[in-house]
């Protein structure tokens, strides 16, 4: 039994369609990931499960029951949906105790005062932040209101725990722990999460699976490997990791370049570049959008095959370089552990993966 | 059959959608209550126009707009208005330029004593200037002293008074608005064009003050409405000598039993004073919409100030002397009548007593009054701050249709002169209240009443303010543990806007207190408020009590403002 179900979720806001005919189930204990800029929707989505508005059509069901339903006119408010949530913000109250704060979930609930302190101190442990009961908020770090807004949220075993940017406001080291520890807490307690983001390092690093959205429309649900190997669309490319976007034209097994992705003479000028094993290449126009990750090229000084670039500028970036390389009116991005080539080396450039959108 | 299943769903989505926000069930009680408490005497004083001998008829708008005296104090309101707003800027633009660009030795402490006057009440101040400057003030005493002269030098009295005082209470909120202005403004606008080579009084002619000009505006509109509003100076400098404006007339107008129709007549009269405040009302609100792309932007505000130069004492003295002459000499002079045994003696010590203070103590009169004031002035506050919360909070929380409605009838009656309030009130409420039969004139609670509806928009403002300032995701985190929404409000939204509920009750709390201009009309023997009590004492010649009770007002407003300072770090305190 999934833990969510998203069907047709559309949500407006007077003219603006922010979710269109969104679908999406959440198994039990999975880590989902909302990605895509912002306004594309994703914390709508997130808010509507929520149920800080309702949707403008569709239905959404948590644990099998629903919770946004306007057909069958069911509406849960927010505190009955068995929900945790950590916010951007982490909203912890500043007027309450640390103690006070974790508790307010179980003091709500009516819970007995020796339960709700045996809670607060196992929650607290987990999040490692044990001894702290006492202080205000405004006494802690940035990480430590964290863990504080993570405690608060687990502590009443809500069925998901919705996750709204909860790194961004933390620096960069810290942001690198604190998904570790996510990861930690999420394996230790099971319990399914849904997190929203516009980082790809984080959605790729966390997830199980991840939701691209643009302009409230998901472009691809996937795991990271089928988000990175095989993006539907050149937005999810661009999106999921860097990626060199170029014109394309297929030949037999012979792969033409015809110039950047902006030049609209549209497969003007053709250049040679490379017969191409089919294995190489994932899917098959004739001619369209070729696209490649930097790492997916191969440079070298001698080679026979492959087309003729120049190294136009390096970027060194510790354990690799990244190359600007010339080919024909096309600028190509090439990250290689390779740091022997000088700028205006002539290379010979050959792919070792295409996708052809 | 689709389209009929799209429309019910669309309604569905907006009931749940103002469900998921704040939906208070009492929210339209609260509208109801508002809307009687404010908006009825309102509504039965424009009726009162169109009405003259109990039938519907033009006559007293005729007789308020054609009839000698009337249009007399019509044309002295303008006046008394324009020249007070002239002055007042005359005094303040320069006074805030100076004070916020400039470092003057001891600059504070001269703010300080320079804001005093329009934290005191109008008719306190008032009185303390005719203690120096009336018929038999002190400095004219002193003048036919030296000089031989039977004739006292200059009189408060008039017209002049009237403006003098109108224009110490003008000018600091000129200075205020122009000064809060000045520091938010971007510094980087005037240093480029100091960059690019201007002078610096160069750079506050052509930058300063074309980039002021809004807040200039504004708060030029805010002196001319609340001089022409005033009742309490013109009615104890202009009334002696016969000059009425506006709200004075209205006052003995209202109080002339013997004329036919004066309550319509008075109601009329109001309409000149209503159209001038809906006037300015709408032209600030203007202003205030195209001041917010104009200029002021928070960041950046010039902190340092220019190093104290031997220009600086200058200003020191300037002021200083200023402050003396204005602030100092006047509240010296009530001083001294409120310690001296009788009136008219000269201030020795032989003379000097305590005996005033201690009869305010004493005296029935004067301890009723005491009494009624603070109980008043105590269940207002209150009142307002409750209700004023409950306003704010469906305003600020909720997507109920109507609330802007509710936050229009609740801050309107701010911008409405208390005269005309208190005639609203006693034609609402003269008869008995229908069905019930309890009469609500001559009582307690009419007075109270007025009160609410006079500064209930205070709270709403100050509290309005303050919510804004709390993020909404405080109040999602409440909800999604479970919270309801009662509990949002008394767990999370009341704590955290404490500083602006404890702002809004001592808003409220001080003018309640010495409010003047609606007890007078509204009050009834028993029922005195401090206000009464020293325009009653006034009347009746009992100069020394009369300045004992002003003191007391004043140490009580200072304290009050202190108060402000501290509960709203600074925000809301004019004396900063």
């Amino acid at each position: 039994m999934a833990d969510v179900q998203f069907n047709k979720i559309t949500k407006r806001f007077g003219d603006i369609t922010a979710v269109s005919d969104f679908s999406l189930s959440i198994e039990e204990g999975e880590f989902i990931t909302l990605l895509g800029p912002s306004g594309c929707g994703k914390t709508t989505t997130l808010r509507l499960l929520a149920g800080f508005y309702p949707p403008s059509s569709g239905s959404i069901k948590i644990g099998g029951e629903p919770a946004s339903d306007l057909e069958r006119n069911v509406f849960l408010p927010p505190g009955r949906r068995r929900l945790g949530m950590v916010f951007q913000d982490y909203a912890l109250w500043p007027h309450m105790t640390v103690s006070d704060n974790v508790r307010y979930p179980l003091k709500i609930a009516g819970r007995p005062r020796t339960e709700q302190n045996a809670k607060v101190d196992e929650i607290l442990a987990i999040v490692e932040m044990s001894g702290c009961e006492q202080r205000f908020p405004h006494e802690l770090s940035g990480g430590q209101q964290q863990r504080i807004a993570l405690a608060r949220a687990l502590i009443s075993d809500p069925r998901v725990l919705l996750l709204d940017e909860p790194l961004s406001n933390l620096d960069a080291s810290l942001r690198e722990n604190m998904r570790v520890e996510i990861k930690n807490i999420h394996r230790r307690l099971g319990v399914s999460i849904l997190l929203v983001t516009h980082d790809q390092a984080e959605a790729m690093s966390m997830s199980d699976r991840i939701v691209v959205m643009d302009h409230g429309c998901i472009h691809q649900i996937g795991t990271p490997e089928e988000l990175y190997d095989s993006p539907v669309d050149e937005f999810v490319a661009s999106f999921v990791g860097k990626a060199n976007f170029f014109k394309v034209r297929q030949v037999g097994t012979m792969l033409y370049l015809c110039g950047d992705s902006r030049s609209d003479g549209a497969f003007a000028d053709e250049e040679f570049l490379q017969p191409l094993e089919s294995a190489h290449i994932q899917g098959s126009p004739v001619r369209g959008l070729g696209c490649a990750k930097p790492t997916d090229f191969q440079i070298s000084r001698d080679a026979p095959t492959g087309a003729h670039g120049i190294i136009e500028s390096s970027l060194f970036i510790g354990d690799s370089v990244v190359y600007y390389v010339r080919v024909g009116s096309i600028q190509f991005q090439v990250k290689t552990e390779d740091r022997s080539f000088e700028i205006g080396t002539d290379v010979s450039v050959s792919f070792k993966k295409v996708i052809l959108f | 059959m689709i389209t009929s299943n799209t429309h019910t769903w669309q309604r569905r989505e907006r009931v749940l959608e103002r469900k998921s926000g704040l939906s208070p069930g009492w929210w339209w009680v609260g509208l109801l209550v508002v809307m009687i408490v404010t908006g009825y005497p309102l509504l039965q004083l424009l009726l009162k126009i169109l009405q003259f001998d109990g039938r519907l008829s033009l006559e007293s708008l005729h007789v308020a707009f054609t009839g000698k005296k009337y249009l007399t104090s019509f044309l002295n309101t303008l006046y008394v208005g324009l020249l007070t707003t002239t002055f007042s800027l005359l005094i303040g633009v320069p006074l805030a330029l100076v004070v916020g660009r400039i470092r003057i030795p001891g600059g504070k402490l001269l703010r300080v004593i320079l804001m005093i006057p329009y934290l005191i009440p109008g008719f306190v101040f008032a009185f303390a200037w005719r203690e120096l400057l009336g018929p038999v003030g002190y400095l004219n005493k002193f003048y036919m002293l030296i000089s031989g002269a039977s004739e006292p030098l200059f009189s408060i009295y008039g017209p002049v008074g009237v403006v003098l005082i109108l224009v110490l209470r003008g000018y600091p909120i000129v200075f205020i608005t122009v000064i809060r202005s000045l520091r938010n403004m971007n510094a980087g606008y005037e240093e480029a064009a100091e960059v690019f080579g201007a002078g610096s009084l160069q750079t506050m002619r052509t930058i300063t003050l074309p980039l002021m000009l809004p807040s200039i505006s504004g708060a030029a509109i805010l002196v001319f409405s609340s001089s022409i509003a005033n009742f309490g100076v013109p009615a104890i400098l202009g009334s002696p000598e016969g000059f009425y404006v506006l709200t004075t007339q209205i006052y003995s107008t209202i109080l002339s039993y013997g004329l036919d129709n004066n309550l319509n007549i008075a109601a009329s009269l109001s309409l000149y004073l209503i159209a001038a405040g809906l006037l300015f009302l709408g032209l600030q609100s203007r202003i205030i919409s195209r001041r917010s792309y104009v200029v002021v932007t928070g960041k950046g505000g010039r902190t340092d100030l220019a190093p104290p130069g031997p220009e600086g004492w200058v200003y020191t003295l300037v002021l200083s002397l200023m402050g003396f002459a204005l602030v100092i000499l006047p509240l010296v002079a009530i001083g001294l009548s409120s310690i001296t045994r009788a009136y008219g003696l000269m201030p020795r010590f032989e003379n000097f007593t305590l005996k005033h203070f201690t009869s305010l103590l004493t005296d029935t009169f004067t301890t009723t009054a005491l009494r009624n004031s603070f109980f008043l002035a105590f269940l207002s506050a209150t009142l307002c701050t409750i209700i004023g919360f409950l306003i704010a909070v469906v305003t600020e929380r909720s997507k109920i249709l109507g609330r802007k409605i509710l936050d229009f009838v609740a801050t309107t009656p701010r911008s409405i002169p208390g005269t005309i309030i208190a005639l609203a009130f006693i034609l609402a409420w003269i008869r008995p209240i229908p069905l019930l039969g309890i009469s609500l004139y001559n009582t307690f609670w009419i007075i109270l009443l007025a009160y609410l509806s006079r500064f209930l928009g205070y709270t709403v403002r100050t509290i309005s303010a303050t919510l804004k300032q709390i993020s909404p995701s405080l109040e999602e985190a409440c909800l999604i543990s479970g919270g309801k929404n009662w509990q949002r409000i008394a767990h999370i939204l009341t704590p955290l806007s404490v500083e602006g509920l404890a702002g809004g009750w001592l808003l409220v709390f001080i003018p309640s207190l010495n409010e003047l201009t609606m007890s007078i009309l509204l009050y009834s023997s028993g029922k005195e408020t401090i206000g009464v009590a020293v325009f009653s004492l006034l009347q009746e010649g009992k100069i020394g009590r009369a300045a004992a009770f002003s003191i007391v007002i004043i140490v009580i407003v200072l304290l009050g403002d202190r108060l402000l300072h501290r509960v709203t770090k600074g925000k809301r305190s004019l004396l900063g």
